[in-house]
């Protein structure tokens, strides 16, 4: 059951990773949701969300791409999985029945 | 361009790096970095160094501290599961450290808890109520307007001031007067003297105190409601319904029939101000004459008041000081209005009111106090554990050969210690409940038992802490060591020195000796305060509140009779009367001389046996008692008094003033005696029959007893058993008062009373030093075990070579001798330097004694060597043979 269960910002991280298909690592995510969302978020707070989320098996991770303002480190890449996408498509599913459901607003 | 890149500190990249799982660091890290750069460029080096600070704080995090693989998860149960065990072995293996350790720990931890308890409860004083950053409680100041030199500061205010200022100032939204006196209540049968607080209507609109029953928008309209809180309803009304009911209240002979319009929670346990009986502050005025209730002059009330939602409160004190001229127009002085926050008033010490409120220092020296308990237990912590650590080097040799890693053993060292310490907090806690009761008493705060989520925390951060460092530490000692020499066991200690250990036993010490020497000197100077001549006989002498009564020929009739009464019984050696008690302050006069400047001179208002009953001798003149028709301008001053005028022939004087009309003679100068604590010196005291004498030149005053009248029976009983005299007492109040409780007290306990608090403090101190030094000793004895087992085989071949037991004694001993010297030596001064600071609070101090620094310093280096010889004397004492054979 736990693993059914996504944070408000779990989903945003899960989200936005999917968005960024094969460029999502750290920074890239805390950009997106800033320029999208205008939303400040902390880059660490990114990071430990997204070992959850792997933990939970809903997105991978591999690392690649050193560049040298990293002092010469790679970046650890994420990808969306099968069971990362099927997770927000319900969440999503769920939501717009639930607007549905909502008596003045349409 | 700088020549430098930007960079983040480097001791937050070490952080995160010794952190955090290897296989995250680098994506992590590399992002983080990635950041900083960006952030410098946008927002400068220190805010994105800030940020990056933050960041790797923010990986504090468990799902990245205990991130592993599931494989990997299993193997750490395993360890665990190991370490655990191990660590219990441990702990079996040596018992008399392990329970040094957890002994000294546990109570540390007791005496910590409970001090935070405390101070919670203190700083939640008067927070309960909603408005509370809104509500104020005016002050005055009275400055000289020449000199601005500040001649009064009090709480107690006015009576008409915040009306006044209600009225003139829009930003004040409610404003209600607090008053307190005593009067006696009755319902049916029961009959009590009681404190009865006077307020207005808005009260209720300004505090949170909610009415049980009642209607607290009613509840204080009608001129006869009373309201009780609920534990007087249920003294006077027992279960019953209080509401509507009638009670009696009786003020100054004026009796009273009021109905009780509700039950008030008073949160006593948490409120300055006591509420247990609330009227209407109309009926303040049958006690005070008519001329202070408008008047600027007499400081009776405390004054609140309640500012607008969206009112500005700074400057509010200029605003009301000039909002205040109108009514109080300044002439040699001035008076300005202060406002003291609602919230701050329970630790303000300086200027105060009637609320209750607890000295600001008492907290810090509780804190401090229990802070030096935990140092010394948690310094005997990591001592022992280091050293006894040292005794594990092969074990540690061995462990290292098979494989295990820095980390691995540093893992071990902590789950070792954190066993210790978990179990030593909650022994700890359970004897803080045993001794919580004691506690409370000393504190003289109700302390409830509770473990809320901040105390918790509390105790989880200790814990955390202890258990890391002493962790830490142990693996850094044990490290250093090679681990193949270890586990041959070439290592020798013997000649090897530690500085830092070295240097917490001298700081432990001292710290030990410090309290000692504190709590020696705290005793010695309340018992001699306790036994300093007060300039009368405090033995066996009865003080008996007469009750309030309109005049003065009735109060003078009352006396009279009951003197004429009491003084049947053999035992009643004599009966006096006076208008102030022993408990209370004194009341001062204020008499406006003709420069415009204002002299403060104590008064009191008696009868002619006063003096005598008291056992007050004259240094020269007549005492009121000697004169036939006792002229009723006759008064008598104290020795101060005369001194302070520096007059050579007092009895040709007056008390000068300018608005004195008439002349007064003083016939007789009383030796000086202490009316108030020993904390102040005496001070000028004039004492008449008949108060009309001094009155036309009174121009203002402070006090609690006003207006002058004898209301208080002193009664000196002979020798012999004090029960007849009492009932014999108690007789005769019943037959003159059959309607009101015969109370009396014990002069010479009020006067104890007076320094009860110090003496809370002395056993408060004395606990904690004794406790200090307690612990410091079986940390010693713990080491000194150590070193022994250490040197057994250098002990066995120096007997050999012919080492004498003394010289053996010496040799083991001399080193934590010289320690403890060293911290005799740092300890004295400071204690000096502190305690001359402390008995500089009371006019009459005990000298600081060299011969008690000196003494203690001895007696604490005796009992210490006397520990190290026997532990020594013990390895002295053994076969060497057996010790040199020992593989």
């Amino acid at each position: 059951m736990r693993k059914n269960y996504l944070g408000e910002f779990e989903e945003l991280i899960l989200t936005v990773v999917g968005i960024l298909g094969q460029e999502a690592y750290g920074n890239a995510i805390v950009e997106v949701i800033e320029k999208e969302l205008d939303r400040k978020v902390n880059l660490s707070a990114v990071h430990i969300t997204l070992y959850r989320l792997e933990d939970k098996g809903l997105v991978t991770s591999e690392m690649a791409g050193a560049t040298a303002t990293r002092g010469g480190r790679r970046k650890r890449y994420f990808k969306i999985t099968n069971a990362g996408i099927a997770q927000i498509q319900k969440l999503q599913a769920q939501r717009q029945q639930l607007w549905g459901l909502l008596p003045n607003f349409n | 361009m700088k020549n430098k890149m930007p960079a983040p500190p480097r001791w937050a990249i070490q952080l995160l790096e010794s952190f955090c799982p290897p296989e995250l660091l680098e994506g992590i890290l590399g992002d983080l970095l990635e950041q900083f750069d960006r952030h410098a460029q946008r927002v400068g080096l220190a805010s994105a160094q800030r940020r990056f600070i933050w960041n790797v704080l923010r990986l504090f995090h468990p799902s990245i501290l205990f991130r592993n693989h599931f494989s990997l998860h299993l193997m750490q149960m395993a360890m665990l599961k190991s370490h655990l065990l191990v660590a219990l072995r441990n702990i079996q293996k040596r018992k008399a450290h392990s329970f040094i350790n957890i002994f000294g720990l546990s109570f540390a931890f007791a005496f910590m808890f409970l001090v935070v308890l405390f101070l919670h409860q203190e700083l939640a004083y008067d927070q309960f109520h909603s408005q509370k950053d809104r509500i104020y409680r005016l002050y005055n100041t009275i400055k000289k307007v020449e000199t601005g030199q500040i001649v009064n500061q009090s709480a107690v205010t006015a009576i008409p001031l915040a009306m006044d200022l209600q009225q003139s100032v829009p930003a004040i939204q409610y404003a209600s007067r607090w008053a307190s006196s005593s009067g006696v209540i009755q319902q049916d049968q029961n009959l009590a003297r009681e404190v009865i607080s006077f307020v207005d209507s808005q009260f209720l609109k300004i505090f949170d105190f909610p009415l049980v029953i009642g209607d607290e928008a009613t509840a204080l309209y009608q001129p006869n409601a009373i309201i009780l809180s609920q534990e007087k309803a249920k003294k006077f009304f027992g279960d019953e319904n209080p509401l509507h009911q009638a009670l009696q209240l009786t003020l100054n002979d004026s009796l009273l029939n009021l109905v009780v319009t509700g039950v008030i929670d008073n949160k006593k346990e948490v409120s300055s101000m006591v509420l247990d009986f609330v009227v209407p502050f109309k009926l303040y005025e049958i006690i005070i004459p008519p001329k202070m209730r408008t008047s600027y002059r007499f400081s009776a009330v405390e004054n609140y008041i309640l500012l607008d939602t969206n009112a500005d409160s700074t400057n509010l004190g200029e605003v009301l000081t000039r909002a205040i001229q109108v009514h109080s127009p300044p002439d040699v002085n001035r008076l300005e209005i202060g406002v003291q926050a609602l919230g701050d008033i329970h630790l303000e010490a300086e200027i105060v009111g009637n609320t209750q409120y607890t000295h600001p220092q008492k907290l810090y020296i509780l804190a401090a106090l229990a802070l030096l308990v935990l140092v010394v237990a948690f310094i005997n912590f990591i001592t022992l554990s280091t050293s006894q650590a040292l005794g594990r080097l092969k074990e540690m040799g061995m462990r290292r050969t098979l494989g295990a890693v820095r980390r691995q053993i540093t893992r071990q060292l902590i789950v070792e210690s954190f066993l210790l310490v978990a179990l030593a907090a909650s022994l700890g806690l359970g004897l803080s409940y045993v001794i919580m009761p004691g506690f409370s008493t000393w504190v003289d705060a109700p302390l409830a038992f509770r473990i809320s989520p901040v105390e918790a925390w509390y105790v989880l951060a200790l814990i955390l802490a202890i258990t890391l460092l002493s962790g830490f530490l142990q693996s850094a000692v044990l490290l250093k060591y090679d681990a193949i020499q270890a586990l041959k066991g070439k290592i020798l200690f013997t000649g090897q020195k530690s500085r830092w250990r070295e240097g917490l036993i001298v700081f432990q010490f001292a710290l030990s000796i410090l309290l000692i020497l504190g709590a020696v000197h705290i005793r010695s100077q309340l018992q001699f305060i306790q036994q300093k001549d007060l300039g009368f006989d405090q033995e066996r002498l009865i003080e008996i509140p007469l009750g309030d009564s309109p005049d003065q020929q009735t109060m003078a009739l009352k006396v009279e009779r009951f003197r004429h009464l009491a003084q049947k019984n053999s035992q009643v050696v004599a009966v006096g009367a006076s208008m102030n008690n022993t408990a209370d302050p004194w009341t001062e006069l204020t008499f406006e001389q003709d420069d415009g400047q204002k002299e403060s001179l104590f008064f009191n208002q008696i009868d002619p046996q006063y003096l005598s009953t008291m056992g007050v001798e004259l240094v020269e003149g007549i005492d009121f008692s000697a004169r036939s028709n006792n002229a009723s301008n006759a008064i008598i001053v104290n020795q101060a008094l005369v001194d302070h005028f520096g007059w050579e022939d007092p009895f040709t004087q007056q008390i000068p003033g300018k608005k004195f009309e008439g002349s007064h003679q003083i016939i007789g100068v009383a030796k000086d005696f202490h009316f108030s604590s020993l904390h102040q010196k005496i001070e000028p005291l004039i004492l008449v029959l008949d108060p009309t004498t001094i009155e036309s030149g009174i121009t203002g005053l402070s006090t609690y007893t006003w207006p002058p009248n004898l209301y208080q029976l002193l009664v000196r009983i002979g020798p012999g058993e004090l029960e007849g005299a009492l009932s014999h007492l108690e007789a005769t109040w019943q037959e003159l008062n059959p309607d009101a409780p015969f109370e009396f007290n014990f002069v010479d306990e009020v006067l104890a009373a007076k320094y009860a608090e110090e003496q809370r403090w002395g056993s408060v101190i004395n606990a904690a030093s004794l406790f200090g030094i307690l612990i410091a000793w079986l940390g010693l004895f713990g080491l000194m075990q150590l070193s022994v087992q250490k040197r057994k085989r250098e002990i066995g071949i120096r007997k050999v070579l012919g080492a004498s037991v003394p010289g053996i004694i010496s040799l083991l001993s001399s080193k934590y001798g010289k320690l403890l010297l060293i911290s005799i030596l740092v300890a004295c001064p400071v204690a000096w330097l502190l305690l001359r600071k402390w008995l500089a609070t009371f006019s009459y101090q005990i000298a600081l004694n060299p011969f008690y620094f000196i003494g203690i310093s001895l007696l604490v280096l005796l009992l210490t060597i006397i520990i190290l010889s026997l532990q020594s004397y013990r390895a002295a004492q053994r076969n060497p043979i057996v010790a040199i054979k020992m593989e």
